[in-house]
């Protein structure tokens, strides 16, 4: 199984939702470019947290063989693909909450205006 | 009703998110067309991540721009509105990652004082959708991180 298209806005906010470092999720954005931007690791500590923060949500695995790490990317198993998906549902979960609670405040709104309304136009 | 989420991929090179929401069309549309109200629920504040800034210039031919607050620095969106039909259907186009991007449909069905949300993200062609790295494990998307990851473990 293929992960459903998704937009950089979307893959943008999977890594915030999966609780990258937003530096990280900026790089994810980038390289969706086809524009790399390469950043120094030992600046800032982007690898320190962005890389373990991957490999606990086993974005990614690496292999230490002697003096040399192999690391991918991507190549996860089937049940992670789905485990994917699901996070890219959560993550639209979450929107729409927060959209259900913005619709819900503006219908209180023009209910307290609509009874003022009422009131102003039709005095005992 | 259960106002679940769900997402469905509808070929390689389309998804399909919808959800039920808890209003008439006219406001649920509102949400998504008016910078004040679509500030406050396009990123939940659980992310931790805000809007800086948001200019919609909602109309056939108008364009959009998102702005987040981002480290090490803000990361914009921006598109076109490709159809603008009031409480019912938005189109916009995708084009922060070049002329491959998504063109995204959103629909509002309102029954019984409820809003089924429709959201579609179609790309123009297969080949567009694995450039953009989607397509297989996010593909060449990662791949490219890899190979950047790569370089800087060492």
């Amino acid at each position: 199984m293929a992960h459903p298209p998704v937009s950089l806005l979307e893959r943008f906010l999977i890594c915030i939702v999966l609780g990258l470092d937003t530096r990280l999720a900026t790089l994810v954005v980038t390289a969706g470019r086809g524009n790399v931007k390469r950043e120094d690791p030992r600046r800032g500590g982007f690898l320190a947290f962005g890389w373990a923060a991957l490999e606990q949500a086993r974005l990614v695995t690496t292999e230490k063989v002697g003096r040399v790490r192999t690391c991918k990317l991507g190549s996860r198993p089937l049940e992670e693909e789905t485990a994917w998906l699901e996070r890219y549902r959560q993550l639209w979960a979450s929107c729409f909450d927060e959209l259900n609670l913005v619709v819900e405040d503006v219908k209180r709104k023009e209910r307290i205006d609509g009874r003022k309304k009422k009131t102003v136009s039709s005095p005992r | 009703m259960k106002n679940g989420t769900t997402i469905e991929r509808k070929s390689d090179r389309e998804s399909v998110v919808t959800r039920i929401v808890n209003g008439p069309a006219r406001i649920v549309f509102d949400a998504w067309t008016k910078p004040e109200l679509f500030k406050r629920w396009w990123v939940p504040k659980s992310f931790g991540l805000s809007l800086l800034s948001c200019e919609m210039e909602v109309r056939s031919g108008g364009t959009y721009r998102l702005v987040f607050n981002a480290s090490p620095e803000p990361m914009a969106f921006f598109g076109a509105y490709i159809e603008v039909t009031p409480h019912s259907r938005l189109v916009w186009t995708n084009d922060e990652g070049g002329d491959d991007g998504a063109v995204t449909t959103v629909t509002f069905d309102e029954k019984g004082g409820k809003t089924r949300v429709v959201m579609r993200d179609l790309y123009p062609s297969k080949e567009a959708l694995e450039a953009s790295g989607s397509a297989d494990g996010m593909g060449e998307t990662f791949e490219q991180l890899d190979e950047l990851l790569a370089t800087l473990i060492g």
